[in-house]
């Protein structure tokens, strides 16, 4: 296990650079909201702006990025686990016809 | 409720690093300072919920659409309320042990990793149960 000692890399100019991204990200957030477009292409922008925000969260808040192999690890098994839910998460139409997007 | 947040998780790493050197009084201040935005954000999220209440949404009722969206935001932004709530209690007991020299830096970072958990999360919630639903 990693100390509190091995995390003092990076200093607090880099936290605040994430904090800023992340203040920005949030407000581009905002920006979305107030364009006119179709719900569907609104969640998918919305969706990808706060994925960036919490893989910037994970990466440097939480120290990620300082352990190179749990990176790779939580990276492929994100996908992994993303894929299956893709193909085994339960919804309405799944149940009644037993595929995914049946209808 | 984002702003306060973002900065708590802010001051949470600036006490984790003052931890690391050894700055005791520093880490503490910081940790309390970081406790301190959660109770902010804690009463402002009840104070919206209170305003909404008034309007007459609650759990299964929405004046302005489906029910459904009433039990989802409640539920959801509920849930995540308990876990701003749960990490400032556990905030303050860390950070007032670790001054009485009980716990250690690793334990305050243990504590910082569920709390940008915290904010993590709220990222999420924000976008999909605030802004996607804005009536334009």
């Amino acid at each position: 296990m990693t100390t509190a000692e091995d995390h003092t890399s990076g200093g607090t100019g880099r936290d605040l650079a994430v904090y800023v991204c992340l203040l920005v990200l949030a407000a581009i957030q905002f920006v979305i909201a107030y364009q006119s477009i179709d719900g569907s292409k609104m969640f998918v922008r919305m969706l990808i702006v706060a994925v960036i925000e919490a893989a910037l969260a994970l990466l440097f808040f939480m120290h990620l990025w300082e352990n190179r192999g749990l990176r790779w690890f939580v990276l492929i098994f994100t996908i992994a686990v993303t894929l299956g839910m893709q193909y085994g998460w339960t919804d309405s139409f799944r149940i009644i016809d037993g595929v995914p997007w049946a209808r | 409720m984002t702003f306060i947040l973002l900065t708590s998780s802010l001051t949470m790493l600036i006490g984790v690093r003052a931890a690391q050197k050894n700055d005791k009084a520093g880490a503490f201040r910081w940790v309390m300072i970081t406790a301190a935005l959660g109770i902010l954000f804690a009463v402002l999220h009840i104070r919206e919920w209170m305003g909404l209440i008034g309007e007459g949404a609650t759990l299964f009722h929405n004046p302005w659409g489906t029910p459904l969206f009433s039990s989802f935001f409640f539920s959801i932004t509920g849930l995540h309320l308990l876990h701003v709530t749960g990490g400032v209690i556990a905030l303050i007991a860390v950070g007032l042990r670790y001054m009485g020299g009980r716990y250690h830096a690793d334990d305050l970072e243990v504590t910082g990793l569920y709390w940008h958990f915290v904010d993590l999360v709220w990222m999420f919630v924000v976008p999909l149960m605030y802004l996607m639903n804005l009536k334009h």
